[in-house]
């Protein structure tokens, strides 16, 4: 079956609100270190968050090291990376 | 806008700046703590403020670290000097200050947070069971620090103790640190507020900052270097980089900027070293246990624990132990049949009894501080304090749903047996050492096996059916004698086996497969920590489950032929099992 981007995007969005613990709108171009105020602790807590979200463990730390700038960690790149891994596990 | 990392409290002349990283059950020093910190410090006049102290809201956590974000993504020794900036300036603005600065140290202070305090011209400190120093970054991410520490800790410590402290990863405790020169003074955690006061009397307007040569010793050197050549060889170039800068600083009785940046372009180059990169992976593996075991927020309220104690030579110094780590008085330990509170069965020996919750660790008497902490059913909130409990006092732990033994038992048999085929088979120690070296392991099997408990019958009964056929039958004193003779650190530079690694990782993989299967474990992250804490599996393959994927077991049983002498049939059946399901353990590319 085909991974629909746009509900691996809703998929993170959720998580994120999760932890975040309140209701914003949260953006596609939305960086977790600037706009987001995550920091690396945070960024664990999601992981967890997002394995709630798609029934498998999975670990953030190679997304974060294929970065070169961590303020080009955001919604988008996370939600594009999710996606590429399901589909590499299909 | 976010909440502000700091908050600014004044009184009498002094501006205290407490600490409380927003959504965090611990204290980091992140990008917003840094530029708020700065902003305070370049806005405070010298002629009204007396004197800064610098303090924490969280208990048990003062510094925890700076954020490895930065560390994960430095691809260039340019992007290491432009990602730390922010840090190193609010650090600079501490060490610059013409007021006195004094970090009044009250619950875990670890790498990025030892360097902070560095730049203070006063550290004390609270003598409590959740206050320990611990330099981090060489120890669990095999990277060099990058704010300060290879400078500034030889001339305050001696180059021996500043080395046993960054190099060898020594953890120390308040009145440790007091020792060893790293604080000033110890203060009572009951009084501490009065001491505080007192000694900033005492200090006045007085800055203090020591730079000195210290004496370094012909023979240490050559020790040290002895001890990193023992070390993996992917490893060495990092310990030898980074005693280099420490060897350096002791022998010079000033620091300039271009000392500083010596160390960060070190620090740059080891973060890009694929040992390291794997080993920063390990700190996510680490923080997902602490988010199943730990509800965030919420930090230990009164606490009262029953130790229902077995009657083993180890029982004596656990209570000695955990009462000599000043616990605070809101935590209640007692050693007896009766009473109230988390009521847990505490075993050094193996032995499962009916307790709801039991603590086991086979290890303890080798000073390994880890626990299973083996539970009837998933944890509830009073299980969660007792995680809090041994989080804070230094504890290592795992917690388990065992159905026969404790699955520690399981996994150290897993561990042994296939070392013991091949010593049964005719191999030597020194072998197998070396090539555990060469793979990554920094501690021998010995080293596990002198901390192990002596009572080996039960060890011999779960590691028998994981020999292979043709060593099933073998007497318990030919176990004993094999595991005695695998009590040797001896290794060779030349000799190695790649059979022995290989039938190592299928056993492990047998075990990972057992335990998940059957919800001994209930999360791949727990397996991860026990097999780096216990077995000291390789930091450099980032985890034992990260490492067993599926391309990376198929390797392996190419040669499963070969491995057959060395591992059963069942193990083989599951390794082919976990192929057959085409899943690795984690998500990942």
């Amino acid at each position: 079956m085909p991974i629909d981007r746009s509900k691996v995007e809703q998929k993170v969005k959720k998580a994120v609100l999760g932890i975040l613990g309140k209701k914003i709108d949260v953006k596609d171009s939305d960086s977790f270190v600037g706009a987001l105020g995550f920091n690396s602790l945070r960024m664990v807590s999601l992981s967890l968050a997002l394995e709630e979200e798609f029934g498998r463990p999975l670990l953030l730390n190679d997304w974060i090291s294929q970065c070169a700038d961590p303020h080009a960690l955001t919604v988008g790149s996370l939600a594009d990376y999710i996606r590429d891994l399901l589909i590499q596990d299909e | 806008m976010s909440e502000s990392p700091f908050q600014i409290h004044e009184k009498d002349g002094f501006v205290e700046l407490v600490l409380n990283t927003p959504g965090s059950s611990v204290n980091i020093f992140d990008y917003a703590a840094a530029v708020q910190l700065k902003r305070i410090m370049d806005g405070l006049d010298p002629k009204e403020v007396r004197a800064v102290v610098f303090r924490s809201s969280k208990t048990g956590s003062f510094i925890n670290g700076v954020g490895l974000l930065l560390a994960s993504v430095v691809k260039c020794v340019d992007d290491a000097v432009k990602l730390t900036s922010v840090t190193r300036a609010a650090f600079d603005c501490v060490r610059n200050s013409s007021i006195p600065t004094i970090a009044a140290i009250e619950g875990n202070c670890y790498g990025c947070g030892v360097e902070f305090v560095l730049n203070c011209d006063y550290r004390v400190a609270a003598d409590t069971f959740d206050t320990h120093f611990y330099m981090t970054e060489i120890n669990d991410y095999l990277f060099i620090p990058a704010f300060g520490g290879t400078q500034n800790l030889p001339p305050l410590l001696g180059l021996e103790k500043a080395t046993d402290f960054v190099i060898w990863g020594e953890k120390w405790t308040g009145r440790q640190a007091k020792k060893y020169g790293l604080i000033h003074r110890v203060l009572n955690h009951k009084t501490f507020d009065e001491e505080l006061t007192c000694f900033l009397r005492k200090v006045g307007r007085k800055k203090s900052r020591i730079i000195r040569a210290v004496p370094i010793r012909r023979k240490f050197l050559e020790q040290t270097k002895q001890r990193i050549l023992s070390l993996p060889p992917s490893y060495q170039k990092v310990y030898r980089a980074c005693f280099d800068l420490m060897v350096s600083a002791a022998r010079k009785s000033t620091r300039t900027p271009s000392d500083y940046k010596r160390e960060l372009v070190e620090s740059a180059k080891s973060v890009m070293e694929s040992a390291s990169k794997s080993a920063l992976s390990f700190f996510f593996i680490r923080q997902a246990v602490r988010g199943l075991c730990l509800s965030e927020e919420k930090s230990l309220g009164n606490l009262q624990l029953l130790f229902l104690a077995d009657n083993s030579t180890e029982l004596n110094s656990f209570r000695k132990d955990i009462l000599g780590r000043k616990l605070r008085e809101n935590v209640t330990p007692q050693f007896a049949e009766t009473g109230i509170g988390i009521k847990m069965a505490l075993r050094f020996v193996s032995g499962m009894n009916d307790s709801a919750v039991s603590l086991y660790s086979p290890v303890y008497r080798g000073g390994m501080n880890f626990f299973e902490v083996a539970l009837k059913e998933k944890p509830n909130e009073e299980v969660k304090d007792l995680f809090r409990f041994l989080s804070e006092t230094g504890f290592s732990y795992v917690f388990t749903t065992p159905k026969r033994t404790f699955a520690l038992n399981q996994w150290l048999a897993a561990y042994l047996s296939p070392l013991v085929a091949y010593c049964l088979e005719g191999g030597d120690v020194t072998t197998i050492n070396s090539s555990l070296r060469d793979f990554g392991f920094v501690r021998r099997p010995g080293y596990l096996l002198r901390a192990l408990h002596r009572e080996h019958s039960s060890l011999i009964e779960t590691l028998r059916p994981r020999l292979p056929p043709a060593y099933q039958n073998v007497s318990a004193v030919q176990i004993v004698r094999v595991l005695r003779e695998l009590e040797s650190d001896d290794f060779d530079m030349k000799q190695r086996d790649r059979r022995i690694t290989d039938s190592l990782c299928l056993s492990l993989l047998g075990e990972t497969e057992r335990s998940l299967s059957e919800k001994t474990f209930a999360h791949p992250t727990l397996i991860d920590l026990m097999a780096r804490e216990v077995f000291d599996f390789p930091l450099r393959l980032k985890s034992l489950c990260s490492f067993l994927t599926q391309r990376q077991v198929e390797s392996f049983l190419k040669q499963d032929a070969e491995l057959q002498a060395l591992i059963p049939a069942q193990i083989l059946s599951s390794a082919h099992q976990f192929l057959s399901r085409g899943r690795n353990y984690y998500l990942s590319a």
